[in-house]
């Protein structure tokens, strides 16, 4: 490694003020279609990401509003089954594949790069393709539903239903081929996130300095890696059987059915976990802040965080145990699924310390972190309770699931999300949200999800099946199911009345300054909204909290050439500044390449041959995106003589 | 060292429920749960092991010859974590008869 | 006034292996397709546990175009390594050369390939068997193409593209990937021509 020292030097407020203009016009934003489409800064991108993930949030919203409008009343027309079956498959798909897990991967695109001192993300035209994927994948679903081939089998989309012999038509096609669209956009978006925080961290933010989010997202990002896969496979195998006629899944002709269980839920149970570590790694964050102290229990809460994401691989049997599989093989996966309340609750017990300790101040997205404790951990007794098979055969398939898991998800994602997106609020906008209407949204929010879903555990123990879209009068079930109805109205007034908090408090909203929250990392050492270039100057980073703990006189650090996308790259471990890099410039490449992909995809519905002929294109336009432009050239290394010289420095071990 | 901890015992762990879960059948075949108990049982030993140098690891880490503490802690905090996982799995094989 | 300074102008703009991005990201799509080839594996024993005789009904591959396939994807180890050890070096005619030797002999894959499929014994709509042997092979072998798209573009950059460093980093890392290529052949080698005569 070469050596970079640190050296004295006078550095004037004007020289500074002169970087940040060629900076500025170096980095700068993209303008007119073209620049749109050519986006590559990771903030529009993430909040791109965000906003479209929040859209598809309201629309799976208002499926569910209509299903419970029709479960209001017993014998209810309002809805007919064949609908309700694509409604509900819509609500579960929507929110999964749609909503959770990209709303996650946007909040780390926007946010990891600020919290580890970066310039951008590495990779940022993988994520801007990731990015058109999702979009052109989530339009496609919606579009194919309003054409009435929506998806009718179930989140899960279980075969024989969603098989050839079942599933005529090309409604469960339109689900695998979904699955495929957000897929790509996850394990694109999960690389880069990872490449960031193992190489672009700010100097001196050791592994053992990072914050607890960023340590959320390169675990949950992991996890992506290794669990997506499965249902691709899954998916994939599911269209061969209905679109080419191969017998994966086929009985007769020595598939197995089981065989895509195993596939779906290898990928099911770790998703679980992807959506709900990142918010773990929100509620450190919040706690934190509106504890005035440093977390406590830095150490355990990563640990936590990895055992989590280990034993969630180790789980997914639970979701078959009406499979009709050996109980002792089952016994090891109520084993783990038990064991596993153990890091959740470490992290519970370290969350409970901070505030215990802190000077905490009651802000609307702290209440949100506060409504996740009581939500979040009846989810998990619930969750307990299923993980043992005699139980979970008793109430297998009935609403006391739909209840856990709405708890799990919504107390154990949601809230933390919501909550985050309260605090970063002022970082995206520039304006503070407005603190009445907020705790109005959470109020109701509260409110309305636990009058919506505390009464499905009683339904479900009475016996209720999920995914019915009616029931006779006199089974006992009627006044509960208006209850929920009655709390499903309130969670939408929840959702309208936070809608029009950002609208107010984007145009009237107080103007916040660059750290309002007085948070200790370094996303809020920059002004809010960030300019494109993120920071500068920017300081070597001396402690876990360097808003808090760092003493002033950090070195600055310079060398970064401003005439440019530079970025410096660091060691994975120790984060000490390994080498220079030039960081890609806006490109409508990947626009192009996910356009055409998405048409292969779609194509490939209809004609298998789509997959030959509707390759070509794409393979064109990544050729495009790869090829080197003379202004995107290394004047420092071309011609490659000049880079001879430097030869050893970049060669070997740093 | 510490990787054994961080990476070695989880993974030890999947591979221990996977064979667990295969050996169901075999156990139900040869009416011994025995197929399924002596498995698990190595391989809460081969965790315990794993767990044992992890510790060691930590331990020269706190004595400043590694520069990060964190992965020290992880791969211990890791390791105990497996042992109790493991344990807790080898109680229901005791209980149930092979071919529940 | 003064101020400390880290001064980081002295490091170079480019570095090959674990410390590129490039490297990283390479990384990333190998632990995604290297599980996606293990669970495939792990369906293809998962649908040979169940049936009593396996392959079912059918002959198992012939022997000869896969082992074929096996020795031409080891041997292009040796063009592709010379071709990583050159970019490493910055030493652009070797570069050249080897890259292109390496994507000839990925062409000779891509024929005893094509060969193997002829050699199944059994077609992918005629059981779970073959549908698993097709899959198998299908997806690997799409693997293979998009290598050689990938090392002919890359061959055909450094004769034409604009070339600085990072560009050698990229042929480095294209070399790096195509290990993974050839590494995971052998599992699924075993698995499809082995597996069915020995086990």
């Amino acid at each position: 490694m070469s050596a970079t020292p640190v050296v004295q030097r006078e550095i004037t407020d004007e020289a500074i003020a002169a970087e940040r203009i060629e900076l500025a016009r170096s980095w700068a934003q993209a303008r007119g279609v073209i620049g749109f489409l050519s986006e590559v800064d990771h903030k529009r991108i993430g909040l791109r990401f965000i906003i479209t993930a929040l859209a598809f949030f309201a629309l799976g919203g208002v499926l569910a509003a209509l299903m419970r409008i029709q479960l209001s009343v017993p014998e209810n027309a309002f809805l007919g089954p064949d609908l309700y079956n694509q409604i509900f498959t819509m609500h579960g798909t929507t929110m999964m594949f749609l909503f959770a897990v990209p709303v996650f991967e946007g909040l780390g695109l926007y946010f990891v790069p600020l919290m580890v001192g970066a310039r951008t993300i590495a990779l940022p035209r993988l994520a801007a393709f990731g990015y058109w994927m999702f979009l052109f994948g989530g339009v496609f679903l919606y579009v194919s539903f309003v054409l009435n081939i929506g998806p009718d089998n179930g989140w899960f989309s279980y075969v024989p239903l969603a098989g050839p012999e079942f599933g005529p038509g090309k409604r469960a096609d339109t689900w695998a081929q979904l699955i495929t669209f957000t897929e790509v956009a996850s394990l694109v978006g999960a690389i880069v996130i990872i490449v960031t925080i193992f190489k672009y961290r700010r100097p001196g933010m050791t592994l053992d300095r990072m914050p607890i989010f960023p340590w959320a997202e390169l675990v949950t990002n992991f996890m992506i890696i290794f669990a997506m896969p499965a249902v691709m496979l899954a998916s994939t195998a599911l269209i061969l059987d209905r679109l080419v006629g191969t017998h994966f899944f086929n009985q007769a002709q020595g598939g197995d059915p089981i065989l895509y269980q195993h596939l779906f839920w290898f990928f099911g149970h770790p998703e679980v976990y992807l959506i709900f570590l990142p918010a773990q790694g929100l509620m450190s964050t919040l706690i934190q802040t509106f504890s005035g102290r440093p977390i406590v229990g830095y150490a355990a809460l990563v640990t936590s965080l990895v055992a989590t994401a280990f034993m969630g691989f180790g789980l997914w049997v639970h979701h078959m145990f009406a499979a009709g599989l050996p109980e002792i093989g089952a016994s090891f996966f109520t084993a783990a699924s038990m064991m596993i309340a153990i890091p959740s609750g470490v992290q519970i017990f370290c969350w409970i310390a901070t505030l215990w300790s802190g000077k905490v101040r009651f802000e609307v997205p702290l209440l949100y972190a506060l409504g996740y404790f009581a939500i979040f951990i009846i989810g998990g007794m619930t969750g307990l309770m299923v993980a043992s098979v005699p139980l979970d055969l008793q109430v297998h398939d009935t609403y006391f699931v739909v209840a856990h898991l709405h708890y799990v998800l919504i107390g154990g994602a949601v809230f933390p999300l919501f909550g985050a997106l309260h605090y970063w609020f002022p970082k995206f906008t520039g304006r503070m949200p407005g603190h009445r209407l907020g705790m109005i949204g959470f109020w109701l929010m509260f409110a309305g999800f636990n009058l919506t879903f505390f009464p499905m555990h009683q339904l479900g123990l009475d016996g209720m099946p999920r995914r019915v879209y009616t029931y006779l009068p006199g089974l006992g079930w009627e006044t509960l199911n208006l209850a929920a109805t009655a709390g499903a109205v309130a969670m939408v007034l929840a959702v309208v009345s936070i809608v029009i908090n950002v609208i107010v408090s984007m145009r009237s909203g107080e103007v916040a300054a660059a750290n309002p929250w007085d948070a200790s990392t370094l996303e809020w050492s920059t002004s809010s909204p960030p300019p494109p270039y993120n920071f500068h100057p920017a300081t070597v980073v001396a402690s876990r909290d360097p808003l808090w703990e760092d003493p002033p006189d950090q070195p600055i650090i310079d060398g970064i050439r401003t005439d440019r996308r530079e970025v410096l790259v660091t060691r994975l471990l120790d984060a000490e500044p390994d080498h220079r890099y030039h960081s890609p410039l806006p490109n409508v490449w990947p626009f192009m390449t996910a356009l055409f992909v998405s048409i292969m995809l779609i194509a490939s519905m209809y004609t298998p041959w789509a997959v030959v002929w509707g390759s070509i294109p794409p393979t064109i336009t990544l050729i495009a995106w790869f090829w080197p432009r003379r202004k995107e050239v290394d004047d420092e290394t071309h011609p490659v003589e000049k880079a001879r010289p430097r030869l050893d420095e970049a060669t070997g071990p740093a | 060292m510490l990787y054994a901890g961080i990476i070695g015992t989880p993974l030890l762990w999947l591979a221990a429920v996977q064979t667990g879960y295969v050996l169901a059948y075999q156990a139900c075949d040869a009416r011994s749960t025995a197929w399924v108990i002596v498995p698990t049982l190595a391989a809460i030993a081969m965790v315990t092991g794993l767990t044992l140098i992890a510790w060691r690891g930590h331990r020269r880490a706190q004595g400043g010859r590694l520069p990060l503490p964190i992965l020290g802690v992880l791969a211990v905090g890791m390791a105990s974590l497996m042992v109790i996982v493991m344990a807790a799995s080898a109680i229901a094989p005791m209980m149930l008869n092979p071919c529940d | 006034m003064t101020t400390k300074i880290l001064d980081v102008s002295g490091l170079p703009t480019f570095a090959f292996g674990h410390r590129s991005i490039l490297w990283w990201a390479t990384m990333g799509m190998i632990l995604i397709e290297g599980t996606a080839f293990g669970l495939l594996g792990a369906s293809y024993i998962f649908l040979k546990w169940r049936v009593p005789e396996w392959p079912p009904g059918f002959a198992p591959p012939q022997l000869v175009w896969g082992t074929a396939t096996t020795l031409v994807v080891l041997a292009s180890m040796i063009p592709n390594h010379l071709a990583k050890r050159a970019a490493e070096r910055l030493d652009l005619p070797r570069t050249r050369l080897w890259i292109w030797i390496s994507v000839l002999f990925a062409v000779g894959f891509l024929v005893t390939r094509t060969l193997e499929f002829t050699a199944l014994n059994v077609w992918y709509d005629d059981n779970a068997y073959g549908s698993i042997v097709w899959f198998l092979l299908g997806t690997h072998t799409a693997h293979v193409v998009t290598d050689i798209i990938d090392t002919a573009v890359l061959g055909t950059m450094a004769i034409a593209g604009p070339l600085d460093a990072g560009r050698f980093v990229d042929f480095s890392e294209n070399a790096f990937y195509y290990y993974f290529v050839v590494l995971s052949w052998l599992p699924i080698y075993a698995l499809l021509y082995l597996a069915p005569r020995f086990i």
